[in-house]
C-alpha cells in the first residue's frame, strides 16, 4: 500500500515511500528526519507541529503527507539560511522568548507566516495569530514582544 | 505519535470523478476537506474510513464569486481564512467573516474548509475521546450502542452541533448544492440539519456539498455573529448567535433572522424572537424580549467541557441582546 | 545592587541553548532513535479499581511485529517512590487503582503494531468498589486502596506551635472560612517519554524527559532489582516540567523491562491524553482556615485544616502536606499556629508535586481570608499585610529562619507602582485591584542527601566545560551555571559548555524541584569556578611574578591588578598551565548544601528546612463584566524578593510565566473527573490553558537585596510567585464587584450566581 511521493521540504526534494495514512508530521519526523516539528497533542489544539505550506501555517499533525505533494513546505530547520538564523528566530532568542523550547518552532513559524502577510501587524493581531500556539513556560509576553520588534522592520 | 488508522487516499481532479468514486466505495469512504475534523475523528477512532477522497485537487470547488445581482457563491473547498479576509464577504456579509474568524485557531482557519465546517460532526465529551478512553464506558448511541451518558433515558443522541459557519450563513438564507453521480439538488442550509445528534446532516453517502450560494445583500441590512467560548482561541463555541436585520427607512425592522449555535443538534432558527422585532423599532425593550425568546429556544445539555447548560443558555440571551444592540447602533 | 561590579551577573542573557531551540536542533526524548529500536505502549485499566486476575496476551504476541508483552507479573513487585516511607508503586499494577493505571505494556516494531497489540491483550479483572471523594474515602468501611493506610489516609501531618487556643482568646476578631482549590494538570508542552538501550553487559542507558535523573535511576534499579550502577539516565532537552516530571513513571519501568526482554532499544512516548491523565496532577484541596487578629491587625493565631486528594498513589504526599503547613508560616509573623493536614487516596489520577508544591492551595485560602479580615476590621489589605510581614532575622515559631526578607519593601514598592490607593474601591467601574503575599523555600531539605555538585574543567583553547547534575527543564539553569562560571573566569558565556544531568558523567544531584537549583547548583558552580580560578591564578602569579591575590580575570584575559597591560590571554594561560611544573590539569569541583538548615523534628516539625526564603507581593488589576460574569486580568505588578538577580531575562520569564499560569489556575484550568473517576478532559482542547489572548502584562519592581547565602545573593523565583497569582486575582475581583469566590476555578457562572445572591441578600 505504500506510495512513492516527492515532498519539497526546505527547498529540497525528498523522495519517500509511505503509506497513505501518514501525516506530514510523521513523514517529516520519521521518514525525512526534521524533528523540529513536535507533537504536543496530535489533535490540532496546540500548534507545536506547525509548518509552513506555501507560506501558510498548517498543522502537520492533521495534514496527510499525500495532500502536500508539489507544495513548498518549510520547517523550522528551513528558516536557517547559509548557517544564519532567520530574523524571527533571532528575535525570539534576543527577547528571551524561549524557555523550554518545545513550543518554539511552532511559534516562530506562526510568527513568520504572520509577518510575511502582514508586516505591520498590531499587538492584537500578533496575539491573535499566535493564539493557536500554546506555550506553557513564557506567559507569551516575550514571544509577543519578539514579534513586535520585527514589525515594520522588514 | 497519535496514529491514523490505515486508509487509502484518492485525489480526483473533477467533481464527477469524485462522485463516482464515492458511489463505488459507499459508506466506507469519506470526503476529505481540510481534514481538521475528519482526521481528528479518525485518530480517535470515532470513524474508520477505508478510503479518504480528497477534494483538494478539484478546481470547481474553490473560489468565492460575488455579483451584485446574483449574490455570493462560495466553493465548498474555500478555506475559512479566505472567507475571513475576502473583501466582498467582509463588506456585504460581515457575519460570515466574523464567524470564520472565530473558528479554532489561525492554523485551523487556513486548513478548514467551508464544506467541512458545514458538514462538521456533532460533539460530545463522551464521544470526542480516544478509543481506549471510551472503553471505560458502555458504547453510546452515537457509536452504535444503546445508551446515552448525557441524557440517561434518551432515545436519540444529543451531541451538539458546533460549526460556526452554518448559523451565519443561515441568516443570509444560504442554500447549498449537493451533487452526486446521479445529479444534484439544492437545499436550504437551514434544512440540511436533521435534528439527530448521531447523523446531524442529511447528506447521503456519495453526495458532495459543492457550493454555497447566498442571495445578494439587501439594502440597510446589518448582520453579525457572536460566539461564546472559554478562551479567545482554540475552543469550539459553547453558545453562538447569528443575527441579520433589515431596516426600513423609518428605522422599523423590516425583516430579521436570528439563529443560535452550539445549543442543539443543529443551528436553531428562532422565529419567535424574529417575530418580536419584525415591524418594530430596534429598541432596547423589544431587543430584550427577543433575547428572552432566544433563551427559551436554547436547550443545551451537559455534554461540553467549559460551561454548564444553564450558563450557555444565559449566554444565548446575552449574545442575542448584544448582537441586536450592536446592529441598532 | 552591586551588579555594576559584575561582568555577567545581573545582565540579561538569552539561554545558552536558545539558538539550538530556535532552529529545531535541540533534541527532546522523542527526537532520538536507535537502530533496531522498538516502540512501547502502555495499556491502562478501564476500571477505577480492579484486581488483574489473568492476562491473555497470546493473540498480541502472535501479531507480526510484536516482540514482547509485560504485565504486573513481570515486575518484582518491589515498591518504589520518592519517599521511603510512602513507596507504593510497582510500575505495572496487579491491582489497578484508577482508570488508566498501567497494567501491561507491549513492544513492537512500530507504534501502529504496538497499538494493535494492545487491543489484542485480554485481561480478566475482578472489579472492586471504588471511591472518588477524599472525605468519603476517610470514612469507616470505604474501599481501601492500599492495605498499609487505614481509611486511605496516606499523609497525616500536624503542627501545633505556640498556643492557638490562647491566641484566639487574645484576638479581637476571628474568622473561619472554607475554600477549595481544584485539581490541575502541569500541561508541559512536551509529553514525557523514555528511550532505553540495554546492552549485553546488563547496562541500561535511558534518555528521558525528567526533572530528576537520579531519582529515576534509583527507582528503576529498585523496581527491577538491578544494581544502581547498571542504570544510566541521560536527560536531553526537556519541554517543561513544573513539578510533574520529578518522579519515576511506569513508562520507565515498562520500557526498561521490555528492553531487557527483547534485547533491543525501546522507546515509549506518552500521548497527550496519557500525559495529562496518567502522570501526575496537582492535588485538589479542601482548606479550612481560622484566623484571629487584634484590632490593629496583628495576627494572633491561625488554624489551618486541609484535606487533600491524593488520587491512587502517594507520590510526594508527605512532603506536600508538610509544605502546605510550612508555607503558611513564611510571609507573616504568626505567634500561634496549628495545622492538620490529611492526604487521602481516591481512585483517581495521581496527585503529585506541582510548581509551588503544596503552597498554592493554602496561599489562596489564607490570602483570600486576609482580605475578608481587612474588610471586617476596616483596614486596608496592604496595611494589614504590612503589619504582619516577616522581617529579616525572624525565626518563625516553627523554626524557619529568614536570613533575608524584603517583604515589607515588596508590599510598599508594588503598591506604589500599581497605584494601589488610587485604584482601590472603585466598584462603579467594575474594575478592581487585589494583592497577595507569599514566601517560598530555596530548596527544602527534609531529610536525606540534597547537596548539589558541579565539576568544571578548562580546555586548552580557553573553552570551559561545566558538568552538573542539575536538570534544565526549560527554566534555564544551564545558562545560570554558564553565567556564574563566565563571571568568575572573566570569559564570555559563549565560551562555556554545560553538560548537565547524566547520572554517569555528572555529579549526583537530587533534581529540579523545591526551587533549589539556583541556590544549590549555583553555589556549587561558584565554588568550582573559584577553584579553577585560584588554580590558574597561582600559575599566572608565577608566570607574571605577582602575588596570586593580585590576579584578576576579565575580558578573556588574566591581569595583574593595577597593571592593565600585564596579562596573559585566558586560553594561553590554560595551555601554559598544562605544561607547568610536572604538568597540571585545571579542574574545579564544587559541592554545596546550606549549613544553616535543620531537619524538621519528626514529631513537632520544628526546624529550618531551607537556607533562605524568597518573598513576594503580587497585585492584580481586573475588570469584570457584570452581565456575563467574565473577568479580564488587565495588569499585574510584582514585587519579588528573589535576592540578587543573576539573569533579569530569566527572572522576568519566570515572573511572566507565573502570571500566565496563575490566570489559568484562577479561571480556566481544571482536571474534571467523571462518575467513574475517569478524567473527562485529557486533551489540550478541553484542559484549557491560556492563550496569549487571556494573558496580562506583568511589571516587576525591584525589591530584592543580595541574600547572604545564595550565589551572589540570589534566591528563588520559579515557584514562589505562582502561589500569589491566584489570590491576588480573586481579591481583585472582590474589589471590583464585591463577590468572593472561594471555590476555584472562578467561572463566569460563579460570579453571576454570587452577584445575584448578593443582590437578593441586599434587598431582603
Ligand atoms: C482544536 C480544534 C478547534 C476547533 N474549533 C472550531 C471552532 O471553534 N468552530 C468550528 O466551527 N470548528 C472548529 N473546529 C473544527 C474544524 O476545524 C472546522 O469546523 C473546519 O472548518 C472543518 O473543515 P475541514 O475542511 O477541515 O473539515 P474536514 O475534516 O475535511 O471534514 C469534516 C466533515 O465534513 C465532510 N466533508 C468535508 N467536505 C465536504 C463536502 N464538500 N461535502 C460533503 N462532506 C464534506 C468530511 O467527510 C467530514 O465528515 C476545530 C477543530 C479543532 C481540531
Ligand atoms: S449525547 Fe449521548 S449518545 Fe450522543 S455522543 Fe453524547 S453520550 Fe453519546
Ligand atoms: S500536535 Fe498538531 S496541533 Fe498539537
Ligand atoms: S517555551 Fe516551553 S512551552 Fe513555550
Amino acid at each position: 500500500m505504500k506510495r512513492e511521493l516527492e515532498l519539497n521540504v526546505n527547498d529540497e526534494l525528498w523522495e519517500v515511500n509511505v503509506e497513505p495514512h501518514k501525516t506530514l508530521l510523521e513523514v517529516l519526523r520519521e521518514d525525512i528526519g526534521f524533528t523540529g516539528a513536535k507533537e504536543g497533542c496530535g489533535l490540532g489544539a496546540c500548534g507545536t507541529c506547525t509548518v509552513l505550506v506555501e507560506g501558510a501555517p498548517l498543522l502537520s499533525c492533521l495534514t496527510l503527507a499525500l495532500e502536500v505533494q508539489h507544495k513548498r513546505i518549510t520547517t523550522i530547520e528551513g528558516l536557517v539560511e547559509g548557517g544564519r538564523p532567520d530574523p524571527v528566530q533571532k528575535a525570539f532568542i534576543e527577547h528571551g522568548a524561549i524557555q523550554c523550547g518545545f513550543c518554539t518552532p511552532g511559534n516562530i513559524l506562526s510568527a513568520k507566516a504572520l509577518l510575511d502577510r502582514n508586516p505591520r501587524a498590531s499587538r492584537e493581531e500578533i496575539e491573535e495569530a499566535l493564539a493557536g500556539n500554546l506555550c506553557r513556560c513564557t506567559g507569551y509576553q516575550k514571544i509577543v514582544e519578539a514579534v513586535e520588534s520585527l514589525v515594520g522592520s522588514e | 505519535m497519535i496514529r491514523l488508522p490505515k486508509m487509502d487516499h484518492a485525489a480526483p481532479s473533477t467533481l464527477i470523478d469524485a462522485c463516482s468514486l464515492m458511489r463505488e466505495q459507499g459508506e466506507k469512504a469519506r470526503l476529505l476537506g481540510g481534514g481538521t475534523d475528519l482526521l481528528v475523528a479518525s485518530k480517535l477512532r470515532n470513524v474508520k474510513p477505508s478510503l479518504v477522497v480528497s477534494l483538494g485537487g478539484i478546481p470547481e470547488l474553490r473560489g468565492i464569486r460575488f455579483d451584485e445581482k446574483e449574490g455570493l457563491r462560495i466553493g465548498a473547498m474555500t478555506t475559512l481564512n479566505e472567507l475571513r479576509y475576502d473583501p466582498n464577504v467582509v463588506g456585504h456579509y460581515p457575519a460570515l467573516a466574523e464567524a470564520a474568524a472565530s473558528v479554532g485557531t489561525t492554523q485551523l482557519q487556513y486548513m478548514g474548509t467551508l464544506g467541512g465546517n458545514l458538514c462538521l460532526d456533532t460533539r460530545c465529551m463522551y464521544y470526542n475521546q480516544s478509543e481506549p478512553w471510551r472503553k471505560s464506558r458502555a458504547v453510546c448511541l452515537k457509536m452504535g450502542g444503546d445508551v446515552c451518558h448525557v441524557v440517561p433515558k434518551a432515545k436519540k443522541c444529543y451531541a451538539v452541533f458546533s460549526g460556526d459557519m452554518a448559523p451565519a450563513l443561515i441568516v443570509y438564507e444560504a442554500q447549498v448544492k449537493l451533487v452526486d453521480s446521479a445529479g444534484q439538488r439544492t437545499v436550504n442550509l437551514k434544512d440540511l440539519y436533521t435534528g439527530d445528534g448521531k447523523s446531524p446532516n442529511q447528506i447521503k453517502p456519495g453526495e458532495i456539498l459543492s457550493d454555497v450560494t447566498i442571495p445578494p445583500p439587501v439594502e440597510k441590512q446589518g448582520s453579525t455573529y457572536l460566539k461564546y467560548r472559554v478562551r479567545g482561541s482554540i475552543d469550539f463555541p459553547l453558545a453562538g448567535v447569528a443575527v441579520r436585520v433589515t431596516l426600513k427607512d423609518s428605522g422599523i425592522c423590516q425583516d430579521c433572522r436570528i439563529v443560535l449555535n452550539a445549543v442543539s443538534f443543529g443551528p436553531v432558527p428562532v422565529p419567535d424572537a424574529e417575530n418580536v422585532l419584525k415591524g418594530r423599532e430596534l429598541k432596547e425593550d423589544f431587543i430584550d424580549q427577543a433575547a428572552e425568546q432566544a433563551t427559551k429556544a436554547a436547550h443545551p445539555v451537559a455534554n461540553a467541557i467549559g460551561a454548564t447548560p444553564s450558563y450557555r443558555r444565559k449566554m444565548i440571551g446575552i449574545l442575542t441582546r448584544r448582537a441586536l444592540m450592536s446592529l441598532a447602533n | 545592587m552591586g551588579s555594576e561590579t559584575y561582568s555577567q551577573v545581573g545582565k540579561a542573557q538569552p539561554q545558552i541553548d536558545a539558538l539550538a531551540k530556535a532552529t529545531g536542533q535541540a533534541k527532546y526524548t522523542a527526537d532520538f532513535n536507535l537502530p533496531r529500536m522498538l516502540v512501547g505502549k502502555l495499556l491502562g485499566s478501564p476500571h477505577p479499581h480492579a484486581r488483574v486476575l489473568s492476562v491473555d496476551a497470546s493473540k498480541a504476541i502472535a501479531l507480526k511485529g510484536v516482540k514482547a508483552v509485560v504485565t504486573g507479573r513481570d515486575v518484582l513487585g518491589k515498591k518504589y517512590g520518592m519517599f521511603k516511607s510512602r513507596r507504593d508503586e510497582t510500575g505495572l499494577a496487579l491491582k489497578a487503582r484508577y482508570v488508566g493505571d498501567p497494567v501491561a505494556a507491549v513492544a513492537a516494531v512500530d507504534e501502529e503494531t504496538a497499538l494493535e497489540a494492545l487491543d489484542l491483550i485480554s485481561i480478566e479483572y475482578d472489579v472492586l468498589p471504588a471511591v472518588f471523594d477524599p472525605e468519603e474515602a476517610m470514612k469507616e468501611g470505604a474501599p481501601q486502596l492500599h492495605d498499609e493506610y487505614e481509611r486511605n489516609v496516606v499523609a497525616d501531618t500536624h503542627y501545633d506551635f505556640g498556643d492557638a487556643d490562647a491566641g484566639f482568646k487574645e484576638s479581637d476578631h476571628i474568622r473561619e472560612d472554607h475554600f477549595f482549590m481544584q485539581p490541575n494538570s502541569h500541561g508541559c508542552m512536551e509529553p514525557r517519554g523514555v528511550l532505553v538501550d540495554y546492552d549485553i553487559t546488563g547496562k541500561f542507558t535511558m534518555w528521558t524527559s525528567t526533572q530528576s535523573p537520579f531519582h529515576v535511576r534509583r527507582d528503576t534499579s529498585r523496581a527491577l532489582g538491578i544494581p544502581l550502577s547498571k542504570v544510566r539516565i541521560i536527560k536531553p532537552h526537556v519541554g517543561g516540567g513544573f513539578g510533574g516530571k520529578i518522579e519515576t513513571h511506569p513508562m520507565h519501568i515498562a520500557a526498561a523491562l521490555l528492553a531487557m526482554k527483547t534485547a533491543r532499544p525501546v522507546q515509549i512516548i506518552l500521548s497527550r491524553e496519557e500525559e495529562i491523565s496518567i502522570t501526575r496532577i496537582r492535588a485538589a484541596m479542601q482548606i479550612h482556615v481560622k484566623t484571629g487578629v487584634r484590632k490593629d491587625g496583628a495576627i494572633m493565631a491561625q488554624y489551618v485544616k486541609i484535606i487533600a486528594d491524593s488520587g491512587a498513589y502517594s507520590s510526594t504526599s508527605i512532603m506536600m502536606m508538610y509544605n502546605a503547613g510550612l508555607s503558611c508560616m513564611i510571609p507573616y509573623r504568626i505567634p500561634n499556629f496549628k495545622y492538620d493536614g490529611y492526604q487521602v487516596y481516591t481512585n483517581k489520577a495521581v496527585s503529585g508535586p506541582f510548581r509551588g508544591h503544596g503552597a498554592n492551595q493554602p496561599r489562596f485560602a489564607v490570602e483570600s481570608q486576609l482580605d475578608m479580615i481587612a474588610e471586617d476590621i476596616n483596614m486596608d489589605p496592604a496595611a494589614l499585610r504590612l503589619r504582619n510581614a516577616s522581617q529579616t532575622g525572624d525565626t518563625t515559631i516553627s523554626g524557619l529562619n529568614f536570613v533575608s526578607c524584603e517583604l515589607s519593601r515588596a508590599i510598599e514598592e508594588s503598591t506604589k507602582k500599581a497605584e494601589w490607593d488610587k485604584k482601590r474601591g472603585r466598584k462603579e467601574t467594575n474594575r478592581g485591584i487585589g494583592m497577595a503575599c507569599g514566601g517560598f523555600v530555596c530548596g527544602a531539605r527534609g531529610a536525606g542527601h540534597t547537596a548539589s555538585g558541579t565539576n568544571i574543567h578548562v580546555n586548552e583553547d580557553g573553552g570551559v566545560t561545566v558538568l552538573s547534575g542539575a536538570s534544565d527543564i526549560g527554566q534555564g539553569c544551564n545558562s545560570m551555571m554558564a553565567q556564574i562560571t563566565a563571571e568568575e573566569l572573566g570569559i564570555p558565556v559563549s565560551d562555556v559548555t554545560v553538560i548537565a544531568a547524566d547520572t554517569e558523567t555528572t555529579p549526583i544531584d537530587p533534581g529540579t524541584f523545591s526551587s533549589r537549583v539556583t541556590f544549590y547548583s549555583g553555589n556549587a558552580t561558584l565554588i568550582a569556578a573559584r577553584q579553577v580560578k585560584s588554580q590558574l591564578a597561582e600559575i599566572a602569579a608565577t608566570l607574571m611574578e605577582a602575588s596570586a591575590d593580585d590576579i584578576l580575570f576579565r575580558d578573556k584575559k588574566v591581569f595583574v591588578k593595577g597593571s592593565p597591560d600585564r596579562f596573559i590571554p585566558f586560553g594561553e594561560l590554560v595551555k601554559r598551565a598544562e605544561g607547568f611544573g610536572h604538568g597540571r590539569l585545571i579542574i574545579g569541583q564544587g559541592q554545596w548544601a546550606p549549613t544553616n538548615t535543620q531537619f524538621p523534628d519528626r514529631k513537632t516539625k520544628w526546624g529550618n528546612v531551607s537556607g533562605s526564603y524568597s518573598f513576594s507581593t503580587q497585585i492584580a488589576e481586573v475588570e469584570v463584566d457584570r452581565e456575563t460574569g467574565q473577568v479580564k486580568v488587565l495588569d499585574v505588578t510584582i514585587g519579588d524578593d528573589c535576592g540578587q538577580v543573576i539573569n533579569p531575562m530569566s527572572v522576568e520569564g519566570q515572573a511572566e510565566g507565573s502570571v500566565y499560569m496563575g490566570i489559568g489556575h484562577a479561571f480556566l484550568e481544571q482536571t474534571i473527573f467523571g462518575d467513574n473517576g475517569q478524567m473527562m478532559n485529557p486533551s489540550f482542547l478541553d484542559f484549557k490553558m491560556a492563550t496569549p489572548l487571556e494573558c496580562a502584562p506583568a511589571t516587576m519592581v525591584e525589591v530584592g537585596k543580595p541574600d547572604p547565602i545564595g550565589p551572589y545573593g540570589a534566591k528563588e523565583i520559579g515557584e514562589g510567585l505562582l502561589i500569589t497569582s491566584v489570590p491576588a486575582i480573586v481579591n481583585a475581583i472582590y474589589d471590583a464587584v464585591g463577590v468572593r469566590i472561594k471555590e476555584l476555578p472562578v467561572t463566569p457562572e460563579k460570579i453571576l450566581d454570587a452577584l445575584e445572591k448578593k443582590e437578593t441578600e441586599g434587598k431582603s
